[in-house]
């Protein structure tokens, strides 16, 4: 199985004491990976060493097999962008972003471009500063799409946008992975978009990489258990990753809800989803 | 490369489209009530400067930058596209500059100014060449925010210059002074040639702006 | 074909794809050489990860269902009953193994376990 994107042991350090820490990542081909963390966790850092935005301390970044130091114009003919803002200046029209993009990408295609404007009913002269958020968002995308790449990298692509917007958006990103040699790394707050597509979730924190791991085998192994002080008192810590108190109770965050449900038959043990982990990875005490 | 060029005149087509009227009114207006193309070549001039700095203005804002890196051209690229969207906008004001000065000779007869049109405009281009290779280094190494100040101060500078030079009367002087000591003949080679000496100045300043650029951080 | 997903079963989203597609092809909805959906196609209307839709056809493959060419799809295995019969029982024949290597690790005599089986059997 061939890596669309391998990172090894990246470091990237900032005068702010910011430091991206031993990162790890591998997005095998054909695979969609959600990539969680808070603000400022190193989601955005890491996507720029990848994109060569930045220059990392140490480390490689191989896509694609090829380091992108040496290989970087080949590479990047394959790989579509997508930032959190629409980053083409707001008096271009869709007609003349393709004008310029035409030029610069080998393999754009008109035809397909044309077709995403009129499949996102987006007017291709109106000016983009006339277009609504979910509209700039449906245009980065169909930037990004038509030159035919192998890997899409989004960076808080959905982020302020309606469900109904990020839904179709949803379908877009299907349909690019309905061909198996295509992947897509995204970062997003919106976990439940992930929950669906994702098949890997990796979560940073504080620069460091916490885990990354197919995403069914999280939402399956993990779960929330409930219980009151006396029998948390009972639980075995290496059960658990953290937990959570509260006025009535305690709240667990298992690493095994199979085996817990077992040890513990009377216990309401609830599946978790992705903001919970989060959540109890980050606040939860140990 | 082209790609990028052709952005560079896309964005600035809605600024042209609405500053190029006031620039060929102001002109005619001035030519024609002073009789002196000098403050046709200032005018000019200063909007050459003007737009091509708002490129890096307009690129920031819409956070280009770090979506052009992202593309398969190399770094150097884009600096070398940026600087030739430059030299074409010289090149397209100097066909301005000229075009009005022909036209201001046919309805506006003046006194024998027209020897002395092609070396100033020589010397014209030589300064905007220099103030290009001074300033674009400057905002790529500081960003377009920061250099602000400088820039306002860097570009104000010469044109008033240029302009009390005009009104006084000096360069015209200068040269008519010149007309008689006998080097004439020489005064049009030295301007003609200030304008490959801005095209070198050019291309060094392109080469210290591409290794500011590669080793940028996005 | 129709497949329904619970979020909120305690079933496996894969588990649940096996299950149901096991239940077509045993009562003839879906015949002998049938192609099935792409795994890629099932996950995108699914609104699931392909990881989850490969794992279910991985599994249908392994107990017999269906066979995958590469390239080509998934289809549904052409098996006699008997043959299908002989599947189940080799798949039921391994998970007693591993009951029965369990019981001999806790030192679980074989009349104990017989009894055990014969309660979770009868039991239910």
């Amino acid at each position: 199985m061939e890596n669309d994107l391998e990172i090894r042991s990246l470091n990237k350090s900032f005068q702010n004491s910011f430091a991206l820490k031993d990162i790890n990542l591998t997005l095998p081909r054909g695979s969609v990976m959600g990539f969680i963390g808070q603000n400022g966790a190193g989601k955005t850092t890491t996507i720029k060493c990848i994109l060569n935005l930045l220059h990392p301390d140490s480390g490689t970044i191989r896509i694609f097999g090829k380091e992108i130091a040496q290989n970087e114009i080949a590479v990047k003919e394959k790989i579509g962008v997508v930032f959190d803002e629409c980053p083409l200046h707001e008096t271009l029209s869709a007609e003349k972003a393709e004008k310029i993009l035409s030029k610069i990408y080998q393999n754009w295609d008109s035809s397909l471009y044309q077709s995403y404007l009129k499949e996102f009913k987006l007017p291709p002269k109106r000016p983009i500063k006339e277009y609504s958020r979910g509209m700039k968002m449906k245009l980065s995308i169909a930037c990004a799409l038509a030159h035919h790449p192998k890997l899409l990298i989004l960076d808080e692509a959905t982020s302020g946008l309606d469900p109904v917007v990020r839904d179709e958006i949803l379908e877009i990103f299907y349909n690019f992975i309905q061909d198996e040699s295509h992947s897509i790394l995204m970062s997003s707050h919106i976990t439940s978009d992930l929950e669906k597509i994702a098949d890997y979730i990796t979560f940073i924190h504080h620069g460091k990489i916490l885990f990354s791991s197919p995403k069914d085998q999280i939402l399956d192994s993990f779960g929330i258990l409930k219980c009151g002080k006396q029998n948390f008192e009972m639980l075995d810590p290496s059960e658990y990753i953290s937990y959570r108190e509260n006025s009535f109770g305690y709240e667990i965050l298992v690493k095994d809800r199979y085996l817990s449900k077992k040890k513990h038959p009377d216990m309401v043990l609830d599946r978790v989803n992705l903001d919970e982990i989060m959540v109890f990875f980050v606040k939860g005490e140990k | 490369m082209i790609g990028l060029i052709s952005k560079d005149f896309l964005v600035l087509q809605k600024l042209m489209r609405s500053q190029i009227p006031i620039l060929i009114a102001m002109t005619i207006l001035l030519t024609f009530s002073i009789g002196n193309s000098t403050y046709t070549l200032a005018v000019v001039c200063g909007f050459l400067l003007f737009s091509s700095i708002n490129i890096f203005y307009y690129d920031d804002a819409a956070k280009w930058d770090s979506f052009a890196q992202t593309f398969p051209i190399k770094k150097k690229t884009i600096v070398k596209a940026r600087y030739c969207s430059s030299l074409l906008t010289i090149l397209g004001g100097i066909l301005v500059v000229t075009i009005l000065e022909l036209i201001s000779k046919i309805f506006v007869s003046r006194s024998g100014n027209g020897v002395s049109f092609v070396p100033i405009l020589c010397v014209a281009v030589f300064l905007v060449c220099l103030l290009f290779s001074i300033l674009f280094p400057i905002i790529y190494r500081f960003g377009p925010e920061r250099s602000r100040i400088i820039l306002t101060a860097i570009i104000m500078i010469p044109v008033l210059i240029f302009i009390l030079l005009g009104k006084s009367g000096a360069l015209d002087n200068l040269f008519a002074s010149l007309e008689t000591s006998g080097i004439e003949s020489m005064i049009p080679i030295y301007c003609y040639l200030s304008v490959p000496a801005g095209i070198v100045l050019l291309l060094l300043s392109c080469l210290l702006s591409i290794r500011i650029y590669n080793q940028k951080e996005f | 074909m129709d497949i329904i997903i619970s979020n909120s079963s305690n079933l496996p989203i894969y588990e649940q794809i096996t299950s149901q597609i096991k239940e077509k092809i045993l009562t003839g909805e879906l015949k002998d050489g049938e192609a099935l959906p792409s795994m890629r196609l099932l996950a995108k209307e699914l609104r699931i990860s392909v990881i989850t839709t490969k794992r279910a056809y991985e599994e249908l493959e392994h107990e017999g269902f269906l066979h995958t060419i590469v390239g080509k799809g998934s289809f549904v295995a052409g098996k006699s009953p008997e043959l299908l019969h002989e599947n189940q029982l080799r798949i039921t024949q391994e998970q007693l193994a591993k009951a029965v290597e369990t019981a001999k690790n806790y030192d679980i005599s074989y009349e104990e376990l017989l009894e055990m089986l014969t309660i979770l059997y009868k039991g239910e």
